[in-house]
C-alpha cells in the first residue's frame, strides 16, 4: 500500500525539511498568512479530481465547507460521495493507487502539501464510519485509543477526557457502570455514539460521517440524529447520506453528487452537480437533475 | 531507555541534548557498527602492536594488506591482496546503508557494492582460511572478525532502529488542537522517523526470505560445481552408490526414489482423495468436526515415528507376508515398506489440498446438477471432481514432491546401509537421494571420505533441491490458476 | 389429487417409483463406503502406530521412566543409564532457537507482506520465493545448515553445535511462520484498522494495537505448528551433525556453554535406537518409549494449536 509511512518519508525526506514560505505556491502562501481565507471557513475545495489507478472516480469538486454547520453530501450510489469525503482527512492515502489533484484547503494550509502529515491531519478531522467498528476492547480504552497513541493527554487526565468525550456522544449515563466492559457488547446504535466519543476524545475541528445511519435502527438513528444537532455547535460536520430525509432534517447545507459516464472512455466518474443551503436543494434546486432526485424520479 | 527519552522530549532540554537530537539516529547506529566492525576486526592484532609483541606486527599479521611475508608474495597472483579490503567495504556498506537510506541515489549502489563484496568473500573465503591456517603464530583470524563484525554490526543497526522506534514513542509529548498551520500539519518528526524505521525493520525481517533462498543456492551450487567439475563423469553411471570408494551411480538413486515414490503414491492417492472426498461431500459437520483435526494430528507426527512404525510394524506385518506373493524375499528394511510408510505420512496432505480444491468449486454447481435430478454420486464424479480436477493434480504433484523430499522414513525403514547395489525390485532394500545424503552424513562424525565424497553430498543436494522446485513451481501455477477461476 | 387428474396412473408409478429410488442406489451407496473405507485406513493406522509405539515402548515407560527420562545416551540397550536426557535438552535448545529467531523474522515479515508491501514485483518475488522455501525439502535445509552454519560461521557457532542445529531449524520452519502469520493479519477486518488510521494512528500504531492483538491466536497457532515441526524434525540434524553415538558431559539442563558443543536431538535419539535395534534388540522398545515422549509434546503443541484456532473461528 501506498501509506501513511510513504507520505513520511517523502515529507522527512522532501529538499527542504524546514517549511518556507517561499516554496509553496503563492495561493497558499497568502493563504497561510490569513489575509485571504475567510475565518469561518474549514474546508475550501477547488477543482479536486480524484483518481484511483488511471480512472478518474471524482472530477472537478469546488465547494467551501463552513465552521459550524452540517453539511451533508447525497446522491446515488457510485456518485462518489465517499471518496470526496475520505479526502477531506486523507483516508484516501491508505487505498494503493489513490490519488486527488486539484486545491483541498484546510483552514488555508494545502492539505496535499507533501509536508504535511496524514496522521496529524487525522487526528484534527475525526472520521465515523458506515458499520459501528468499535475496538474489541473496552469501552474506556476504545475512547482513550486516540489521545493515548497521541501522547497528547497525560495518563492521570485520560479518565476525565474519557468521560467528557462519551458525555458530548451522549453515551455516559449509558455506558458509566460498564466502562471495563468490551464495547462490543453494546447495540449497534451504541456502538456508533460511542465511535463518535471515540472520534471526538481526539479534540478534531471536524467530524466526517459516512452514512453513520445507515446500519442503524430507526429509534437509534434519531439518537445520533439529536447527537449531531448538539455537535454542529462545536464541530464542523461533514455527513455523506443515502437518505435524503436525513439530508433535509439535519444538514444546513447540502452537496448533490451524481455519476456520469465519460464518452471517450466509457468509464463512470462522479461529479459534483449543486451545492446550496438544503432549503434551496430541496425547495427550490437550480439544477433540473437536483430536482429529479430529490423528488424521487431517479436515484 | 524510556525514562531518558521522556526526559530528553521533555518541555526544556539543554541545548546540548537538543543539538544530539538533530543528528538522525540512524548515523548513530551506522556509525557504531563501523566502530565496532573496527574493534572486533582491529583490535587484537592493535594490542599485539601496542604491546610490542611483534616487531613487525603489520607483515606478520596482516600479510595481505601489507603485502608483507613469504606467503602473501605467494599468494598475491592468485587472490589478489584485496580481500580483506573487499570484506571491509562490504559491511562498511552494509552498517552504512540506514545512513543514506531515502537517498537513493547513494543508498543502492552502497547496497550493490556490498552484496558484491560479501559474495567475493564468501566465496574465497574457505581459501583463504586455509592459507591463514599455515602461517604459524598468526594470532588475528580476520576471518572470525569478518564475521562477527557481520553479524555484530547488523545486530547494532537492528538495535538502533527498534531503539528509535521506542525513542519515537516516548517522545511524542503534547499535541494539541492549535491553530491550523502547515508546521502544525506536518506533525511530529520523532513519530513519522519510527515508522520509517518501523517499515525497514519489517522489510529487512521478509528480505531474509530472500537471504535464505539465496544462501540455499549458495551452499548447493558451490560445492555441487566442484563435484561436478572434477568428477569422472564415468563413475555417475556404474552398478552402485559407493561415494566412500568414488562410485556415485545416481541412477541407483534415482529408480529407487522412483520407486519409493511410487509405493506412496499408490497408498496416499486413494486414501487421500477418498478421505477428502468424503470430508468434502458427505461428511456431516459433526463427523467433520472430530475428523479434521484426527487428520490434523496425523499430520503432525514427525516422520522419524513413520520410520519406525515402517519398520518395526508395518514391514514384519504387512510387507514380509506379501512378498512371496511376488516371489521375493524382503528383508526387514526395503523400498516397500518405506514407500508405505511414506505414503501414509503423506494422505494428510493430499486429503488436505484436495478438499481444499473441492471446497473451491462453488455449490451453485453441485445445486445445478442436483436440481436435474442427479445423486450425490453423479454429482461428485461428473461435477464437482472435474470441476476441481487443476486442485486435485496439484495436490497430487505436492504430495509427490513431499515424498520425494521425504528422508527419515527411507533412511530408517529404506534397507540401505551407506552404499547400495542398483536395483529395481521394490523388495530389496536401497537408498533413496535423501537416504544417501543421510547416510552420507551420518555415521562417522563428520562427512568425510575419499575424494569428492563431501561434494557429491550437495550434488545430490542440488539434483533433489531443482527436481522438488520444478514440481513445487508447476502446482504452484496451478493453485493460482484455480484460485483465479472461482 | 391433482396430479391424478394430469398425468395417468402409469406415469404416476413411475414418477413415484423414480422419486422413491433411493433404496435401490447401489452405484451411490457402493462409493460412499469406498469413501468411508479411505478415511478409515487413515484413522486405523493412526490407531495402530500410536498403538504399537506405547505397547513396544510399555516396559520402559511403565518400568523405569523416571531413569529413562534423566538417562544419557548409551552404546549398551541394557545399560541402566539409558535415556533421553541429552535428546530432551537439545530439542529444548532448538526450541529456544526457533522462537528466538523464526518467530519475530517470520512475523515481521508477514507483516511487511500484508500491511506494508507495495504492489510490486520485489512483493510478488518475496512471496513467491516463501511459498516455494516452505517446500523445500528438510534434508536440504541440513546441506544449508552445513554448508553455512556449521563450516562457513564455524566461530561463531562451534561448528556441529546445538547452535548451528537451532539456526537451521529456525531458518526451516520460517516460511510456516511467515506463511500462517499472513494468513492470520489477512483475516483482520479492514473496518478495524479504518478505525484506528480515523483516530490518528500511524500505521505501526495500527498494527501494533489492532491488527496485532486480533491476529494474535492465528499466530500462536501458527508458531505452535512450527515450533512442534521443529522438534521432530530430524533430517537437518544429522546432516548438521548431531551426535548419534555416546555422547558425554552430564551438564545441566541450562547451560550455556554447552552451545558450541556437540550435541543430539530427540528425533535423533529415536533414529540412532531405531537403527541399532538390528544389532541389539534391547534398542527397540527404548526408541519406542523415546517416541512416546517426543509424541507427548508435540502433539500436546498441535492440540493446543488446532485447539486455539477452533476456538476462535467459532468466536468470529
Amino acid at each position: 500500500m501506498a501509506t501513511v509511512t510513504d507520505a513520511a518519508e517523502v515529507a522527512m525526506n522532501g529538499d527542504g525539511a524546514v517549511p518556507q514560505a517561499s516554496e509553496a505556491p503563492p495561493g497558499v502562501a497568502a493563504a497561510a498568512e490569513g489575509e485571504t481565507f475567510p475565518p469561518d471557513v474549514v474546508f475550501r475545495v477547488e477543482d479536486l479530481n480524484c483518481y484511483y489507478g488511471p480512472n478518474l472516480a471524482v472530477r472537478d469538486v469546488t465547494m467551501d465547507i463552513s465552521e459550524r454547520e452540517i453539511t451533508a453530501i447525497i446522491g446515488p450510489s457510485g456518485c462518489g460521495k465517499t471518496t470526496v469525503l475520505r479526502c477531506f482527512n486523507r483516508m484516501n492515502d491508505l487505498i494503493e493507487g489513490a490519488r486527488a489533484t486539484g486545491t483541498l484547503l484546510f483552514r488555508g494550509v494545502d492539505l496535499y502539501d507533501p509536508r504535511v502529515d496524514p496522521v496529524e491531519v487525522r487526528r484534527r478531522v475525526g472520521m465515523v464510519f458506515q458499520k459501528p467498528n468499535p475496538f474489541p476492547k473496552s469501552v474506556f480504552d476504545n475512547v482513550a485509543y486516540g489521545p493515548r497513541i497521541a501522547g497528547s493527554v497525560p495518563k492521570s487526565e485520560l479518565p476525565d477526557v474519557v468521560e467528557a468525550s462519551l458525555r458530548r456522544a451522549a453515551l455516559f449515563d449509558e455506558v458509566k457502570d460498564r466502562l471495563k466492559d468490551s464495547a462490543i457488547g453494546l447495540s449497534g446504535g451504541q456502538q456508533q455514539r460511542l465511535c463518535i466519543a471515540r472520534a471526538i476524545a481526539t479534540s478534531p475541528d471536524v467530524l466526517l460521517m459516512d452514512e453513520p445511519c445507515s446500519a442503524l435502527d430507526p429509534i437509534s438513528t434519531a439518537h445520533i440524529e439529536e447527537l449531531m444537532h448538539n455537535l454542529k455547535e462545536e464541530y464542523t460536520i461533514i455527513i455523506v447520506t443515502h437518505n435524503m430525509q436525513q439530508a433535509a432534517r439535519i444538514s444546513d447545507r447540502t452537496a448533490f453528487f451524481t455519476a456520469d459516464v465519460d464518452a471517450e472512455s466509457n468509464s463512470r466518474y462522479g461529479l459534483l452537480v449543486e451545492f446550496d443551503d438544503t432549503e434551496k436543494i430541496f425547495s427550490n434546486p437550480s439544477d433540473e437533475r437536483t430536482e429529479n432526485y430529490v423528488t424521487g424520479r431517479f436515484g | 531507555m524510556t525514562d531518558t527519552a521522556l526526559r530528553l522530549g521533555g518541555r526544556r532540554s539543554a541545548p546540548a541534548v537538543a543539538l544530539l537530537r538533530e543528528v538522525p539516529v540512524s548515523a548513530i547506529v551506522a556509525l557504531s557498527g563501523l566502530v565496532l566492525l573496527a574493534t572486533s576486526a582491529f583490535l587484537p592484532w592493535a594490542v599485539n602492536v601496542a604491546t610490542g609483541q611483534a616487531a613487525n606486527a603489520f607483515e606478520r599479521d596482516l600479510p595481505w594488506l601489507v603485502g608483507g611475508t613469504d606467503l602473501a608474495q605467494q599468494t598475491a597472483g592468485s587472490f589478489g591482496n584485496g580481500w580483506i579490503l573487499v570484506g571491509i567495504v562490504a559491511v562498511a556498506s552494509v552498517a552504512g546503508y540506514p545512513l543514506f537510506s531515502g537517498r537513493r541515489m547513494v543508498a543502492l549502489p552502497l547496497a550493490g557494492i556490498g552484496a558484491a563484496g560479501s559474495l567475493y568473500v564468501y566465496f574465497t573465503s574457505y581459501r583463504f582460511e586455509n592459507q591463514f591456517s599455515k602461517i604459524e603464530g598468526l594470532v588475528v583470524d580476520i576471518g572470525s572478525g569478518w564475521w562477527l563484525a557481520l553479524v555484530g554490526s547488523l545486530l547494532v543497526t537492528g538495535g538502533g532502529m527498534l531503539a528509535q522506534i521506542g525513542a519515537g514513542k516516548a517522545r511524542a509529548v503534547a499535541l494539541t488542537s492549535g491553530p491550523v498551520t502547515l508546521d502544525a500539519l506536518s506533525g511530529n518528526r520523532d513519530r513519522r522517523d519510527r515508522e520509517a524505521a518501523v517499515r525497514k525493520v519489517m522489510l529487512a525481517a521478509a528480505l531474509a526470505s530472500i537471504l535464505v533462498s539465496g544462501l540455499i543456492i549458495l551452499a548447493l551450487v558451490r560445492d555441487a560445481l566442484t563435484f561436478m567439475i572434477n568428477i569422472e563423469w564415468a563413475s555417475v553411471w556404474t552398478t552402485g552408490w559407493f561415494p566412500r570408494r568414488g562410485f556415485y551411480d545416481i541412477k541407483t538413486l534415482v529408480v529407487s526414489t522412483g520407486l519409493v515414490v511410487g509405493v506412496s503414491t499408490l497408498i496416499a492417492t486413494p486414501v487421500g482423495l477418498g478421505a477428502a472426498v468424503y470430508l468434502s461431500e458427505y461428511a456431516k459437520p459433526r463427523t467433520r468436526r472430530w475428523m479434521k483435526p484426527t487428520l490434523e494430528v496425523l499430520a503432525g507426527i514427525p516422520s522419524v515415528v513413520f520410520g519406525f512404525f515402517a519398520l518395526q510394524w508395518i514391514s514384519p506385518n504387512i510387507i514380509q507376508h506379501i512378498d512371496v506373493w511376488f516371489g521375493q524375499d524382503a528383508g526387514l528394511g526395503n523400498l516397500a515398506a518405506a514407500g508405505v510408510g511414506v505414503g501414509i505420512l503423506s494422505v494428510p496432505l493430499m486429503a488436505s489440498i484436495s478438499e481444499d480444491a473441492m471446497k473451491a468449486v462453488p455449490n451453485s454447481l453441485r445445486e445445478a446438477s442436483a436440481g436435474l435430478g442427479s445423486r450425490k454420486v453423479s454429482t461428485t464424479l461428473r461435477i464437482v471432481l472435474p470441476a476441481a480436477v487443476s486442485g486435485l493434480v496439484a495436490a497430487f504433484i505436492v504430495t509427490t514432491s513431499r515424498a520425494v523430499g521425504e528422508t527419515m522414513v527411507v533412511f530408517i525403514a529404506g534397507g540401505g546401509g551407506d552404499t547400495a547395489v542398483y536395483t529395481h525390485n521394490v523388495f530389496d532394500g536401497s537408498l533413496t537421494m535423501t537416504a544417501a545424503m543421510a547416510s552420507l552424513a551420518s555415521g562417522t562424525d563428520s562427512v568425510v571420505g575419499e575424494g569428492l565424497t563431501f561434494e557429491s553430498l550437495y550434488f545430490v543436494g542440488l539434483l533433489l533441491f531443482v527436481l522438488t522446485l520444478g514440481m513445487n513451481l508447476v502446482a504452484d501455477r496451478i493453485v493460482r490458476r484455480f484460485q483465479n477461476k472461482y | 389429487m391433482r396430479l391424478g387428474r394430469v398425468f395417468d396412473d402409469r406415469t404416476r408409478r413411475v414418477v413415484t417409483s423414480e422419486v422413491y429410488r433411493r433404496s435401490r442406489d447401489v452405484r451411490g451407496g457402493l462409493f460412499r463406503v469406498l469413501l468411508q473405507i479411505a478415511l478409515l485406513v487413515a484413522l486405523l493406522v493412526l490407531a495402530i502406530l500410536l498403538v504399537d509405539t506405547v505397547t513396544d515402548g510399555w516396559s520402559i515407560l511403565d518400568g523405569r521412566l523416571g531413569d529413562f527420562l534423566a538417562g544419557g545416551l548409551r552404546s549398551q540397550s541394557g545399560d541402566p543409564e539409558l535415556g533421553v536426557f541429552q535428546g530432551i535438552r537439545g530439542s529444548l535448545w532448538i526450541a529456544v532457537f526457533v522462537i528466538v529467531l523464526a518467530f519475530p523474522l517470520g512475523i515481521g515479515a508477514a507483516i511487511y507482506l500484508e500491511e506494508y508491501a507495495p504492489k510490486s514485483r520485489l512483493t510478488s518475488f518475496i512471496d513467491l520465493n516463501i511459498r516455494n522455501l516452505a517446500g523445500v525439502p528438510s534434508v536440504v535445509y541440513g546441506l544449508l545448515g552445513l554448508a553455512i552454519f556449521v563450516r562457513g560461521l564455524k566461530d561463531l557457532t562451534g561448528g556441529q553445535s546445538v547452535t548451528a542445529a537451532g539456526i537451521t531449524l529456525a531458518v526451516l520452519v520460517l516460511p510456516i511462520v511467515i506463511i500462517t502469520s499472513a494468513e492470520a493479519i489477512r483475516a483482520v477486518p479492514q473496518s478495524l484498522r479504518e478505525a484506528g488510521y480515523g483516530a490518528g494512528a500511524t500505521k505501526w500504531e495500527v498494527i501494533r494495537t489492532q491488527v496485532l492483538p486480533y491476529a494474535a491466536p492465528g499466530i500462536l497457532t501458527g508458531t505452535l505448528l512450527s515450533l512442534s515441526r521443529a522438534i521432530g524434525e530430524a533430517a537437518p540434524l544429522i546432516l548438521v551433525g548431531a551426535v548419534t553415538g555416546f555422547l558425554g558431559g552430564q551438564s545441566g539442563l541450562v547451560d550455556v556453554s554447552q552451545l558450541q558443543e556437540r550435541f543430539t536431538a530427540l528425533p535423533i535419539v529415536i533414529t540412532e535406537w531405531v537403527q541399532e535395534s538390528g544389532r541389539d534388540r534391547g534398542f527397540a522398545p527404548a526408541a519406542a518409549a523415546a517416541i512416546v515422549v517426543m509424541l507427548v509434546v508435540v502433539l500436546l503443541l498441535n492440540s493446543a494449536a488446532i485447539l486455539l484456532r477452533n476456538h476462535f473461528e467459532k468466536k468470529r
